[in-house]
């Protein structure tokens, strides 16, 4: 007969209410029922953020495809690409705002033509030209690259960048933060330790950061946990990261991607992606507020059914993100503010418009017309 | 926490949910809901998850009809030749596919020696591949252009080696959203008396739903208690598959849009499966999701809601990709095999009659000689 009782041992439920989920706790959470394990997390989500569901109208500007580094998963780098002039860069602005865009997400490869001056020049232009639009720009990787061509220390680096007006450094190039995955995927990446000093520098210099994690890939379950509870221990100690975005990997037209598929190993599935969202917000629990469900890597269909495992956040609409695209990301590059309201009301949730730090906006324009998916079309958006 | 009354988990138990039942469960909590299907689920089929190796083949993109839904319509589209058709045919054959689902728009001049032909040719050249062709609509058009009834146009497409038909041109078995949708396309009663006829003729069909468009909860719901009531008189459907519906590039979405109404979010599609699966429980096995319109990664987790089936591995898709959906044409058997591992479940190669692949040829079929899936 239908029965439902609950099998999660109480001292795990109580660890978690308390912020203190341990590894253990994760990996049997993991093992048992799934829906059990959603229901926890979605309780968490409940006493953590209440009933709000946030999303942000941003864009995301790409400065280059050129890049030296050797990343086996990107299927973005060329070696001859473009790179953008800072007037460009202003321009995608300006649409940006003309949108109602309240944050651009500024990033690019890594290239000797790109160095720390580069960068705080483009900051320093948007802050002037849009004091109003929050700059979330830069990976902790672009950082430390370019502050080696500058000649000054990752430190100096973040403090320029910081008075330059930049509000929020991205936490991506994350990936999985074990150097045994590093090695495989991105073997010229900043390692396990680089990332985690460089994003403790940022949140010591005043500028937040959000937190990535890009699992479906070589990686073992134990690693994932261990990725989110290593961003357990940077917040505990320095309180500056605004979210988690879980990111699955696309194996689509790259490298890593085609290995696994050779070896009969695909995307992760559905089930999957659910349950990293709501162990991500289990483990978290009292420390990282916000959870990203993010429509462009699990489509929008899954990322509102998200929003009953534990997440909080659809993310950004987007106006393009060429990276999820050429991995073979295929849900369109755009969702318009009307199109999340949707969803987030379906989910019996409240919307609301965010800013990158996840204060409140008021809507400034509701997109009705929405734009169309578009399998082909460059462009997409994931908000990294 | 059992928000579902005992009363209430008793009469799905026994095959008698009612439309009451069913508008309450969309109330409840819906993990409680998708526990509630997949406990069904697990009574039903246990842990095997099936799929088909199948290819679509639309033989045209022409048709008179005037359905607002559609964006795959034109007014002179090519019409694909039975050179054409068998070409594609060798190439499903090449591919190991068990099943042709054929399919095409409503040509103006077009009778049933049209689509007889398409079927004898396939079963000359290889008589062991299933037919899965033509739609309710398609054979009450033919048949009325060739001024017979539709038991006799059933008749002879069974003759000509037809095996199954899709139960397509469903939409939403109701005359009021036809009226607005499909104003052109046959009845509820004509659709259900059309696929009482197949099943009498000995052509089991699968059932279908179309929905997210200008229906109500109810209607949903009377749509699936009409097929259960076809189901317990003649026991000829294998399959349900609901289908939500892409709101793009066609008439009937971008009014949706305009009023700010987009497709259905991902919850209320696991609610439609969890549903189906309960009100049907007793009558229709198998609950198919499409990953077509779902996308593969909630097509698996429907897997937990109710789900048994992940329909076709199809080769092409272009009706739903008119229209918006963005995943894809195909699918290996590889990477149904991986979601369906990642579900924790065992796959299953099957036949359109959810028969092993082993049991293609001999196999004792349980109600009826026929069919399948994938639409």
């Amino acid at each position: 007969m239908y029965t439902k009782k609950p099998a999660i041992p109480d001292g795990i439920i109580e660890r978690a209410h308390q912020g203190k989920c341990t590894k253990e706790d994760a990996l049997l959470l993991l093992e048992g029922n799934p829906f059990e394990l959603f229901e926890l997390a979605n309780e968490l989500r409940a006493n953590a953020v209440g009933d709000i569901v946030s999303y942000v109208v941003n864009r995301n500007i790409y400065i280059t495809n050129k890049c030296v580094g050797t990343c086996g998963f990107c299927a973005y780098r060329t070696k001859t690409g473009y790179i953008l002039s800072v007037d460009e860069i202003l321009k995608k602005t300006e649409e940006a705002r003309e949108a109602g865009a309240v944050e651009v997400c500024v990033q690019g490869g890594y290239t000797p033509e790109v160095n720390m001056e580069f960068y705080l020049e483009i900051i320093e232009s948007i802050k002037s030209d849009f004091p109003d639009i929050c700059i979330h720009a830069l990976s902790p990787m672009e950082v430390n690259y370019a502050a080696e061509l500058s000649g000054m220390s990752v430190e100096e680096a973040l403090r320029k960048l910081k008075k330059s007006g930049l509000d929020s450094l991205t936490g991506t190039s994350a990936e999985i933060l074990s150097d045994r995955v590093r090695k495989i995927i991105c073997p010229g990446k900043i390692d396990t330790q680089q990332w985690i000093d460089t994003i403790t520098a940022a949140h010591r210099a005043g500028i937040s950061t959000n937190s990535t994690i890009m699992y479906g890939h070589v990686e073992t379950i134990e690693e994932r946990l261990d990725h989110v509870f290593t961003i357990r221990e940077i917040q505990k100690e320095t309180g500056g990261f605004s979210e988690l975005i879980p990111m699955s990997f696309l194996p689509y037209h790259n490298p890593i991607g085609e290995k696994m598929l050779a070896s009969g190993k695909f995307a992760s599935t559905g089930l999957e992606d659910l349950q990293l969202i709501a162990i991500s917000r289990i483990i978290l629990h009292t420390y990282v507020n916000n959870i990203q469900a993010t429509w462009v890597k699990l489509g929008k269909k899954l990322a509102q059914v998200a929003l009953q495992c534990g997440a909080n956040d659809l993310g950004g609409t987007l106006m393009e993100d060429q990276i999820s695209t050429a991995s073979g990301g295929s849900y369109g590059e755009y969702v318009s503010p009307a199109e999340f309201e949707w969803m987030i009301k379906g989910a019996g949730k409240i919307p609301m418009q965010r800013d990158t730090l996840y204060r409140k906006v008021e809507p400034g324009f509701l997109n009705r017309e929405g734009s169309l998916p578009n399998c082909g079309r460059t462009g997409i958006g994931s908000r990294e | 926490m059992n928000s579902i009354p005992e009363d209430l988990i008793e009469r799905a138990y026994q095959g008698k949910s009612t439309k009451e039942d069913a508008l309450l469960l969309l109330e409840v909590p819906p993990f409680e809901l998708f526990r509630f299907a997949d406990e069904l689920r697990d009574l039903a089929v246990g842990d095997t998850v099936t799929y088909v190796v199948n290819r679509n083949i639309n033989f045209t993109s022409r048709c008179v009809g005037t359905c607002g839904f559609c964006a795959f319509r034109t007014n002179k589209g090519h019409v694909l030749s039975i050179e054409e058709i068998m070409a594609k045919v060798r190439e499903a054959k090449k591919a190991n596919a068990t099943e042709v689902c054929i399919q095409g728009g409503l040509l103006p001049d077009t009778g049933l020696d049209f689509y007889q032909g398409i079927a004898e040719a396939i079963k000359a050249e290889f008589p062991e591949m299933h037919i899965h062709s033509f739609s309710p609509m398609e054979v009450y058009h033919a048949s009325r252009i060739s001024e017979i009834p539709v038991k006799e146009a059933l008749r002879r497409l069974k003759r000509s080696g037809l095996d199954t038909m899709p139960g397509t041109a469903a939409e939403i078995l109701s005359d009021r959203v036809r009226e607005i949708i499909c104003p052109l396309k046959l009845k509820t009663a004509e659709w259900v008396e059309v696929v009482r006829q197949a099943h009498a003729t000995g052509i089991p069909t699968t059932a279908t739903m179309m929905y997210g468009h200008v229906e109500t909860p109810e209607e949903r719901i009377d749509h699936m208690l009409i097929i259960r009531e076809i189901q317990k008189e003649t026991g000829g459907i294998t399959e349900f598959v609901p289908l939500p519906f892409m709101p793009y590039n066609n008439p009937v979405g971008e009014k949706m849009i305009r009023e700010g109404r987009y497709a259905t979010p991902g919850l209320e599609d696991l609610k439609i499966y969890a549903i189906s699966r309960i009100l049907f429980h007793g009558h229709v096995e198998n609950i198919q999701a499409s990953w077509v319109k779902l996308g593969k990664k909630l097509a698996q987790f429907s897997l937990h809601c109710g789900a048994n089936d992940l329909g076709g591995t199809l080769m092409e898709e272009s009706i739903s990709k008119s229209a918006g959906a963005c995943h894809g044409e195909m699918i290996t058997v590889e990477e149904l095999e991986w979601m369906i591992h990642g579900a924790k479940r065992i796959p299953k190669e099957r036949t359109t009659l959810y028969r092993g692949v082993h049991e293609l040829a001999s196999g004792n079929p349980r109600r009826m000689p026929g069919c399948g899936a994938s639409e």
